[in-house]
């Protein structure tokens, strides 16, 4: 899939939350932040974000949770800690709820001061 | 010992991807789309190469996305038993084409709100619409009007005007003088025919 049509695609997924794109561009608007900058704080280029915006959005419960970031993270050589914050963000602040589980283990990572 | 052919190492690709998917790896649909969008845009514009004028060329795009999204949000309606993953997506898609160049079309046509056009029955004859007074509106019927026979202009000039009488359909269609019963089986076979001509002109029906 050439660059192009990779960001057309990309384009679509960021408006469906069953796609991590619907969060990435979620948190970008809500946090008044360009997709460069995105990119920026997960450590990796640009396109790369287009790629992570094709992949399914994490589950709520906790484990699978944390997993389905890690296991993107991996993927794409990025930042789980950050991934997991911005999809979070997203999540809140579009008043989607979090199961409480999940958030409280991730407050507890934080101030651990882990990076996933 | 056989080595596999290229056919088959692919589809032992797509049905790796596809039990990834089915054992929820988040991953899978990314590795998917870069494999199947590529192939089925190249299908849809092989099956439906001509658009017509106005519509996006990225429909084809949006028609591989929306068949692969349902794929991925309902993995098991796949059976690899029935069909290999291209084959159902590749009819998925063309499916999803189909839908789209219909909205496309009914959008084109400045979409005649046919809140305006309501078919009711009581006797099995009576057939009455109101037709929105917008100029996309009548521009359509008037291209609709074109194609009618003199006495189908004439019972449909009384729909439009909410005429709901098989009698003065009838007299318009100078069969007045028939009995009441064929009266009414003749409006009714004229009334069908426009309803079909109006449903044809992208007209939805209510």
């Amino acid at each position: 899939m050439n660059s192009e049509t990779l960001l057309k695609i990309s384009s679509l997924a960021s408006r469906d939350d069953f796609y991590l794109g619907w969060h990435l561009a979620r948190y970008s608007e809500m946090k008044g932040v360009s997709m460069a900058e995105v990119s920026e704080e997960l450590g990796c280029l640009p396109e790369v974000v287009n790629s992570i915006a094709l992949c399914r959005a994490p589950r709520d419960e906790p484990p699978h949770f944390r997993n389905d970031i890690e296991r993107v993270a991996e993927r794409f050589q990025v930042r789980a800690d950050r991934l997991m914050n911005m999809v979070r963000y997203a999540r809140i602040a579009s008043g989607e709820s979090m199961p409480l589980a999940a958030r409280d283990r991730d407050a507890e990572d934080e101030e651990s001061g882990r990076d996933g | 010992m056989r080595t596999a052919n290229p056919s088959e190492n692919r589809q032992a690709e797509l049905l790796e991807l596809h039990s990834r998917l089915l054992s929820d790896d988040p991953v899978a649909p990314e590795e998917i789309f870069k494999v199947a969008v590529p192939e089925l845009e190249k299908h849809l514009r092989m099956r439906f190469p001509s658009l017509a004028p106005g519509v996006d060329p990225d429909i084809y795009l949006s028609a591989a996305y929306e068949a692969l999204t349902d794929y991925f949000k309902n993995p098991g309606k796949y059976d690899p038993d029935k069909s290999g993953l291209m084959t159902y997506l590749r009819m998925a898609a063309w499916r999803d084409l189909q839908n789209l160049l219909r909205k496309e079309s009914r959008h084109a046509k400045g979409r005649v709100s046919l809140d305006s056009v309501e078919f009711s029955r009581s006797d099995g004859n009576d057939v009455s619409e109101r037709v929105a007074e917008d100029l996309d509106g009548r521009r359509l019927i008037e291209d609709m009007k074109r194609g009618m026979t003199p006495e189908e202009r004439a019972v449909f000039a009384l729909m439009l005007d909410g005429e709901r009488s098989s009698a003065v359909a009838a007299e318009a269609m100078g069969v007045g003088h028939l009995p009441p019963r064929e009266q009414a089986r003749e409006v009714k076979r004229v009334k069908d025919r426009i309803k079909k001509r109006v449903q044809r002109g992208g007209i939805i029906l209510r």
